[in-house]
């Protein structure tokens, strides 16, 4: 049994970290999940989102440099940790072996 | 152009809740979001969209930590209630006796409670309730069913008022009607109202349908509620639908739906017509004069204006309109009042009274057993709590010595009071919900269980609880807080505590409490069964009455009497204007024409076979009979015993003579008294005229065997005759109905009583127990030395009879007391006999044996070596 110990919001937010790279920070995030889903969320939601995952010890953070549109205010970078990568990677290791064994979508798998 | 800035009271907010390290970068993120927002979308949706994500921030990782989190304090009050629970598991016996108790006294108090509120509810519902008003008259010396006082006025008073009385804004006249509606060839018998147009006007009704200031504009409108309409036309609209009513000849148009009159309304209907339906006060209202008592007035008062100035406006209004004509021969001074219609509720001794009526007395003689009874749970607790807390000696002790501080102590022996009572109340609630219906049922009152319609209840109740927890719990906590722990700690063996004398006192005053409560109920109880019992002066058994709501077949009696006692199950049947348990209506007589000085005399008409009927006695004279003209005529009477000694006469003196009552009646027979009113009121002067075809009741003295043959027989000789519902009753069960106040009361008070005694027992068995159980070792030693099982029960016994003897010596004259007051308002009643004390007295010594004797009797059966072994 794999414990990945990650919600499906969790993975979706740690990836969009990933994605966003040095620019990963919670308003980003949350414009970026819109962008990509279609679906709105608060900037509080991920915040507390991201505030979990790093008490699971999956994203680290620091504070960043300041913007004039934040009234001169610093933003939190967010990052993966290593333990972070590879629970996405056996998050999805695990996803595509039980699509693998459901036998109607097995030839489609292209990994 | 202004520049659009974050709403600041949203970043207030902001500020206010969240946590310090996270203020700049959540402050950052939802400015940047906002300007970011502000280049597309308007200003009103940018300012929405910020106060959105400030709230959404309300989430636990984001919030201020309260700083208080780890005080002391915290763990203390955790060990009070670790300590007050564990006391409570580790003695189950008095913790379930004394919880149980609370809950049974605070159910007692919250069903009279809510009894209270809903009798203090009547008539409120009315928006200009508080201006409601309605005229009763008193006429001196006019004594009937034992007052003056009578709630009827003239039918011209309401019209005179709105014109001549600038303290009435309007006044409405208002009788009484009761027949069958009739539509499209169905028939519903249905009681109503009616009313002048004004009625709408006293009492602000809000129409479903219709207007009210047209509803009743004519003889022939009718005005229905709700189930009414709805029973009748179902979907239908009703408006300007027809109706019969009480097999009329014209049509009744339906003007309006009003709601259903609410369980609160002091009376109730299901239509109302005006009153210009009959045809007597159509004739009546064009007369000046003032002689016809016969309808009720209400009114609404103008604001500001006194209810006294009124009653001397009445005093000139009667000079005025009560015409010399008229009242040549009136010997009664008439006097007005008025009274505003949620008094009127509570109004006693009033004849004639359109609606229900609450009686105060009984009211307060609920509220005050119910108090009694929840003193009585207070006492409970507070004696079972002083015999514990001798348990508890050593924790107070070892709290005073690591720095417990004496008001600790107090706040932490009655917060734990407290808690139990609010244990008991949530118990309480329950139980109240399940007993409800049932005590709704006795009182005959739509009792319902709802805390929440008077905003004071539920505040009330907690009060209540608090209350009663620092009551309960003061003497423990006061007595516990003052112990020197040199004192509690040194000694090996458990504390004695001061205390002992109150304790005694307090179960005095249960027992006294008790012992008076079965002395009222054997009292009320015996009385009723006294008055269901009486000889009566004539048979109530076996009587089947009708009430003929079908008038015109008052004139068919002699072909419904011929078939129905064809049947051999009727013996005898008869006429009458009223049953003989009620007889409800007076004139006056003179002995002779010239005589200045009346004669009140109830006035009671019958058909001719009533003595076999009703079981009556002649003592001398004749009955009637429809061959002789002057019976039929009503020139002759008979008359009861108590009138011929009024007159003058003895029974056999009387019969042949006359009296005047506007011409000469002749005197054919005496009857003998029989009890013609409620045990309530002596037997009075009685004259019995005859009558085939003016009657309220049939009555028909049956067989009481093969009944429902005999009752099928008399049912389809009445449906052959008429289109009414055939409905009867028994004459013994109208009898009963005269009683049904007491009898409510008979029960409530046996209610209570039970439940005293319960409480005052389970006190008792608690704290014979502790007494018991502190007495081992003494026990234990009095064995070895010889005591006999008797004699150790005697000596446990002894201390508790002297009490329950204390309490029952000053029962006796409180109960005594408080009967002789109750049973003055019987003419007829019995002796407070000293049996009934005795039975009191006896009982409580039984039960008081009992909770006691169980204890005693375990403890000076136990084996002294278990007692004596452990030192």
């Amino acid at each position: 049994m794999i414990e990945t110990r990650l919600g499906e919001f969790e993975e979706v937010i740690l990836l969009l970290v990933g994605i966003l790279g040095e620019g990963a920070y919670a308003y980003s995030i949350s414009e970026e999940f819109k962008n990509q889903t279609g679906r709105s969320i608060s900037i509080g939601a991920t915040h507390s989102t991201l505030d979990r995952l790093e008490t699971k010890g999956f994203l680290k953070s620091e504070m960043g440099s300041a913007t004039a549109e934040r009234g001169g205010r610093r933003k939190r970078i967010f990052s993966i940790t290593a333990l972070g990568k590879r629970v996405l990677k056996e998050s999805r290791d695990f996803k595509v072996s039980l699509w693998q064994q459901y036998p109607a979508f097995k030839v489609n798998i292209g990994y | 152009m202004e520049e659009l800035k974050p709403p600041a009271w949203a970043n207030k907010l902001l500020r206010r809740f969240l946590r310090e390290d996270l203020a700049e970068e959540v402050q950052g993120d939802l400015e940047e979001k906002f300007y970011a927002d502000a280049k597309v979308k308007s200003a009103f949706r940018v300012k929405l969209g910020y106060w959105f994500q400030v709230l959404n921030y309300l989430r636990p990782f984001a919030l201020r930590k309260k700083r208080a989190a780890h005080l002391n304090q915290y763990d203390m009050f955790q060990n009070y209630f670790k300590i007050a629970s564990r006391n409570l598991l580790k003695q189950k016996l008095y913790s379930v006796i004394n919880i149980a108790g609370l809950t049974l006294g605070l159910t007692c108090f919250m069903i009279i409670l809510l009894y209270v509120q809903h009798e203090f509810s009547y008539d409120n519902f009315y928006p200009n309730t508080q201006r409601i008003h309605r005229v009763y008259q008193k006429q001196a010396g006019n004594e009937f069913m034992g007052t003056e006082y009578f709630a009827v006025t003239p039918a011209q008073l309401a019209r005179v008022m709105m014109e001549e009385c600038p303290e009435v804004t309007h006044a409405t006249t208002v009788q009484r009607t009761f027949g069958l509606l009739s539509h499209n060839e169905t028939n519903f018998w249905q009681e109503g109202i009616a009313a002048d147009a004004e009625f709408f006007n006293v009492f602000r009704i809000s129409f479903q349908e219709g207007n009210p200031q047209t509803a009743l504009t004519d003889g022939r409108s009718i005005v229905l509620t709700q189930t009414l309409a709805q029973t009748v036309f179902g979907d239908q609209d009703p408006i300007g639908k027809a109706f019969r009513y009480q097999d009329g000849e014209e049509d009744f148009t339906v003007t309006g739906i009003i709601p259903d009159p609410p369980a609160n309304a002091s009376f109730k209907y299901s239509f109302v017509i005006h009153l210009l339906y009959s045809a007597g006060y159509a004739e009546e209202i064009k007369r000046t004069g003032w002689n016809n008592n016969s309808y009720y007035t209400f009114f609404e008062l103008a604001e500001a204006a006194s209810i006294p100035d009124l009653e001397n406006r009445f005093a000139t209004l009667l000079k005025k309109y009560q015409l010399p004509e008229d009242y040549a021969n009136y010997s009664f001074k008439d006097q007005y009042f008025a009274q505003s219609l949620t008094d009127s509720y509570f109004q006693s001794g009033v004849n004639f009274e359109i609606g229900q009526k609450g009686n105060l007395k009984v009211i307060y003689a609920y509220a005050a057993v119910a108090l009694i009874v929840l003193l009585l749970a207070c006492v409970n607790y507070m004696n079972l709590a002083v015999a514990r807390s001798v348990k508890r000696a050593r924790e107070v002790g070892l709290r005073k010595v690591v720095g417990a501080m004496r008001k600790q102590l107090i706040a932490q022996f009655l917060g734990e009071s407290v808690l139990i009572a609010l244990f008991a109340l949530v118990l309480a609630i329950g139980l109240t919900y399940s007993v409800l219906p049932f005590f709704a049922k006795i009182v005959e009152r739509p009792v319902e269980f709802n805390l929440l319609t008077n905003a004071w209840v539920v505040p009330a109740l907690l009060a209540l609880v608090l209350l009663v927890g620092l009551l309960s719990g003061s003497y423990p906590a006061f007595a516990m807080s003052s112990l020197k722990p040199v004192d509690v700690l040194k000694t090996k063996s458990d504390i004695k505590i001061s205390g002992f004398s109150l304790q005694q006192f307090l179960i005095v005053f249960q027992f006294v409490a008790s012992i008076v409560l079965i002395i009222s109920s054997v009292v009320i109880y015996r009385q009723i069964n006294f008055m269901k019992n009486k000889e009566l002066g004539y048979d109530k058994e076996n009587v089947l009455t009708i009430w003929i709501k079908d008038r015109p077949l008052r004139e068919k009696f002699d072909v419904l009497a011929n078939e129905w006692q064809q049947h051999p199950g009727v013996i005898h049947t008869t006429m009458a204007t009223s049953l003989p348990a009620d007889i409800s209506s007076s004139t006056l007589i003179k002995k002779t024409a010239a005589d200045k000085d009346h004669l009140a005399i109830y006035q009671w008409s019958v058909g001719a076979d009533f003595l076999n009927v009703f079981g009556m006695e002649l003592v001398a004279g004749r009955t009637f009979s429809e061959e002789i003209k002057s019976d039929v005529s009503q020139e002759n009477a008979i008359i009861n015993e108590t009138a011929a000694r009024a007159l003058g006469w003895t029974a056999e003196e009387a019969v042949g003579k006359q009296f005047d009552r506007g011409g000469a009646i002749t005197i054919v027979g005496v009857v003998k008294d029989f009890h013609m009113l409620s045990m309530h009121l002596p037997i009075q002067p009685l004259m019995i005229n005859y009558t085939n075809f003016w009657g309220r009741f049939f009555a028909l003295k049956v067989k009481p065997t093969e009944m429902p043959q005999t009752l099928a027989h008399i049912e389809s000789v009445f449906k052959k005759n008429s289109i009414y519902p055939f409905e009867y009753q028994f004459l013994s069960d109208e009898y009963n109905k005269l009683y049904n106040s007491e009898m409510k009361l008979g029960e409530v008070f046996g209610f209570f009583t039970i439940t005293s005694i319960v409480i005052a027992s389970l006190g008792l068995f608690g704290l014979a127990a502790f007494t018991a159980s502190q007495r081992t070792k003494e026990i234990g030693i009095r064995k070895v030395l010889g005591a006999s099982v008797q004699q150790v029960v005697f000596i446990l016994s002894k201390s508790f009879a002297w009490r329950i003897l204390a309490a029952f010596i000053m029962a006796v004259p409180i109960g005594w007391y408080a009967m002789n007051i109750w049973l003055q308002d019987f003419a007829y009643r019995i002796e407070v006999a000293w049996w009934i004390f005795a039975l009191a007295g006896l009982s409580a010594f039984l039960l008081a044996g009992i909770s006691i004797g169980y204890q005693s009797i375990k403890a000076s059966l136990a084996n002294p070596v278990d007692s004596l072994r452990s030192e």
